[in-house]
């Protein structure tokens, strides 16, 4: 038996449909209305299912296994798309992100997409998506760990940097992007890549 | 008359590149293209704005690497070095862009010069970092190794240190 379809919600309903929902077909099929009828068999069958219709989906509610099952299938489209990113298919899990019902942006939901900005490359993106993650679940140490590591950058951060701990206050000698582009490039014209690099 | 000439030599090299690397060639086109759409639709995203010159240096470096593994870092490497061009670029261009009216992805964040430029550095930094751990992954190893931290952790924070000045030209002593 399908509870949703015999009190005719969709489902996912909240508790607030069922109840409303619950009150119009009782009132429907009330057994008043049939008491003296030869119909009166027939309601009372159709009042036990939508009694058990509603006992079911308010247990569900109570226990929260309706939230559960929905849970465990917003893991599982999450655990995909998480594997999408892994695999290099950011745009892909971009679009199964943004496909996602309205509301469904959750701490995992903005993390992922923060993390497919992130493979993107699309860093100022990534860390408005890893805050709102951290925000909505700030015990969570994957999220945090994303977020500290665009702010440790952000505060000019270079990992495995073997000279002063702030490259931003050493002394340095000008080298701008453009001399480190060209740089690179005739480096690998006179010693070739391979080797070392 | 000379930037005529230099123009004339620079579209006959560019065809010589093009032949020697057709791929390469169309990438740049696309991206070429892709910034002419992005600046048409005023995006005021830091991100969508510096793609295609991220994707055409990402692209560019990537060719220098000898194995798929080296290729996919030198591609990231690349990708973040041409973020902090544009954004480097677009800071120092600030008041230019201003005066002609020309797009600027600061500009159209409503940013004052200052803001600005403190907006390209926090982008850069954040990029350079990102940069820092594909340098890592490289593994560069000998005398090159010396010069490249150097230009890699010294010389490219000093970029992002004078974020939004004019850099010297140097003068043709020919």
């Amino acid at each position: 038996m399908d509870s949703y379809k015999t009190l005719g919600l969709s489902q996912g309903a909240n508790e607030e449909e069922i109840k409303s929902a619950y009150k119009a077909l009782a009132q429907k099929y009330s057994m008043d209305n049939y008491e003296a009828g030869p119909l009166r068999d027939e309601a009372e069958a159709k009042m036990n299912e939508i009694n058990a219709a509603f006992d079911e989906l308010m247990g569900n509610i109570r226990t929260g296994s309706t939230a559960a099952a929905q849970g465990k299938s917003a893991s599982t489209a999450y655990n995909d798309i998480r594997d999408m990113i892994n695999r290099g298919n950011a745009e892909e899990a971009l679009t199964k992100l943004n496909a996602m019902p309205v509301g469904s942006e959750d701490a995992e939901w903005n993390f992922l997409v923060g993390s497919a900005y992130y493979y993107k490359g699309w860093l100022s993106d990534a860390a408005r998506y890893f805050e709102t993650a951290c925000r909505l679940e700030p015990n969570n140490r994957e999220y945090a760990a994303a977020m500290n590591n665009i702010k440790n950058n952000a505060r000019g951060n270079m990992n495995g940097n073997p000279y002063a701990q702030n490259p931003y206050g050493a002394q340095m000698r000008g080298c701008s992007c453009c001399d480190m582009c060209s740089a690179m490039m005739c480096m690998d014209m006179c010693c070739g890549c391979g080797n070392g690099c | 008359m000379a930037s005529l000439t230099l123009r004339l030599l620079l579209k006959s090299k560019k065809a010589k590149a093009a032949a020697r690397l057709p791929q390469l060639d169309t990438v740049l086109c696309r991206e070429m293209q892709r910034q002419a759409d992005i600046e048409g639709t005023k995006s005021t995203s830091y991100d969508a704005a510096s793609e295609p010159t991220s994707i055409m240096t990402g692209t560019i470096f990537s060719q220098i690497g000898n194995t798929p593994s080296q290729e996919k870092i030198l591609y990231r490497f690349g990708l973040f070095i041409g973020k902090i061009i544009y954004y480097l670029d677009a800071a120092e261009d600030y008041e230019s862009d201003k005066g002609k009216n020309s797009y600027n992805v600061f500009l159209l964040n409503g940013l004052s010069k200052a803001q600005a430029v403190e907006k390209a550095q926090e982008l850069c930094r954040m990029c350079a970092g990102e940069l820092a751990l594909c340098y890592n992954l490289l593994d560069v190893q000998g005398y090159r190794k010396a010069i490249l931290d150097n230009i890699v952790f010294l010389g490219l924070a000093e970029g992002i240190m004078h974020a939004g000045e004019k850099r010297a030209r140097v003068k043709d002593t020919d």
